[in-house]
C-alpha cells in the first residue's frame, strides 16, 4: 500500500499490517503522519495535530 | 485458559508497535481499542464488552486515558495503569505529597493561587525556581522564574490562560549541569536510565524538547 505525505507529497510506503493510529515519519521531509482511514474507509496519512497541551507519557 | 488482553491506544507510537510485537511472540491475544473511535456506556456498568478483562492504557492524550479509564474501571475492567495511580503520577502536586509523605528526598515546592501569593511564595523558596503546570508533560510551560521582574511577568501570562495554568506549582530551582538522570523503574528495580542533555538553547533536558539522551 502507498501513500502520499501531504507536505512534500513524497510517495510512502504503508506497511500492509499498519494499525489506524500509527505513525510514520516521511522519509523525504521527516514530518510525521499517522496513518487514518478517511470517510470512504480508504488509508491515506495526516499530518499529526501538533502537540496538544494534554499529550505526555 | 482464554488470553486475551486489550491496548486502548490514539497513536501507534514505537512503544506500542514493541507491545503489539511482544504480545505476539508471546501468543497473547491483544484486541486494539482506537480511543477515537469508541463510546462507552455510563450506566450498564455489569459487563466488560466490547472491553477485555485486562487493558493496557496507551493514550497519549492524558485527559482522554483518565476518563476512559475511570469508565472501563467501574464495569470491572482491570486497567494499567489505574485510575488512582494515573491520577496521582499525571500530577505533579499529587506526586508532591506522596513522595513528602513517604518522606521521599524531593524538591521543595509550594502552591499558590494568585499572582500575590506566588510571589510571596517565592521569596520564601527564593531565585531562581521553577513555575509547572500541575498538569503537563514533556517540558510543555515548565518556566525558570530567574528574579521577581521575571516571576511577575510569566505569572500575569499565565493569568489568561485556562484556569489549571493558575493553579501554581513553584518548586526551587536544582543547579545541575545541563543534564538530567532520568530513571524508569519496575517494581523496586531500576530497569534503565539515560543522561538527558538540554538542546543548545533551552535549559529543559526534555527530550520532547529536542534534548539529547
Ligand atoms: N527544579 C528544577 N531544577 C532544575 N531543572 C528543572 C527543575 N524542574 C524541571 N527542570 C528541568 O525541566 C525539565 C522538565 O521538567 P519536568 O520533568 O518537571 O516536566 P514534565 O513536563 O513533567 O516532563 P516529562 O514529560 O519529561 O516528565 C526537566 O527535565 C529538567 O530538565
Ligand atoms: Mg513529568
Ligand atoms: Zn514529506
Amino acid at each position: 500500500m502507498k501513500g502520499k505525505c501531504p507536505d512534500c507529497s513524497a510517495e510512502i510506503e504503508i506497511a500492509d499490517d499498519s494499525i489506524e493510529g500509527e505513525i510514520v515519519v516521511c522519509p523525504d521531509c521527516g514530518l510525521e503522519l499517522e496513518v487514518k482511514k478517511n470517510a470512504t474507509g480508504k488509508i491515506e496519512l495526516r499530518q499529526i495535530t501538533i502537540e496538544r497541551e494534554d499529550w505526555g507519557e | 485458559m482464554n488470553k486475551t488482553i486489550g491496548m486502548i491506544y490514539d497513536q501507534i507510537r514505537p512503544e506500542e508497535r514493541l507491545l503489539i510485537d511482544s504480545a505476539r511472540r508471546k501468543s497473547l491475544r491483544l484486541n486494539l481499542h482506537d480511543a477515537e473511535r469508541i463510546h462507552v456506556d455510563l450506566f450498564d456498568l455489569e459487563k466488560k464488552e466490547p472491553f477485555e478483562d485486562v487493558i493496557l492504557q496507551r493514550c497519549v492524550s492524558y485527559f482522554r486515558s483518565l476518563h476512559l479509564t475511570a469508565s472501563l474501571e467501574k464495569r470491572g475492567v482491570i486497567v494499567i495503569n489505574s485510575s488512582r495511580i494515573a491520577s496521582i503520577c499525571g500530577n505533579k502536586l499529587l506526586t508532591t505529597l506522596e513522595l513528602a509523605k513517604a518522606k521521599i528526598p524531593t524538591p521543595r515546592a509550594r502552591l499558590a493561587f494568585s499572582v500575590e501569593s506566588a510571589l510571596d511564595a517565592l521569596s520564601n523558596l527564593g531565585y531562581p525556581a521553577v513555575l509547572k503546570p500541575v498538569i503537563g508533560s514533556w517540558g510543555r510551560l515548565v518556566a525558570p522564574l530567574k528574579d521577581v521582574e521575571s516571576a511577575k511577568a510569566i505569572l500575569e501570562d499565565r493569568e489568561n490562560m485556562f484556569p489549571l495554568y493558575q493553579v501554581y506549582y513553584i518548586q526551587e530551582m536544582i543547579q545541575r549541569p545541563p543534564r538530567d538522570i532520568r530513571c524508569f523503574i519496575i517494581g523496586d528495580a531500576v530497569v534503565a536510565a539515560i543522561y538527558r542533555y538540554s538542546p543548545k538553547d533551552d535549559w529543559r533536558t526534555n527530550t520532547a524538547r529536542g534534548g539529547a539522551c
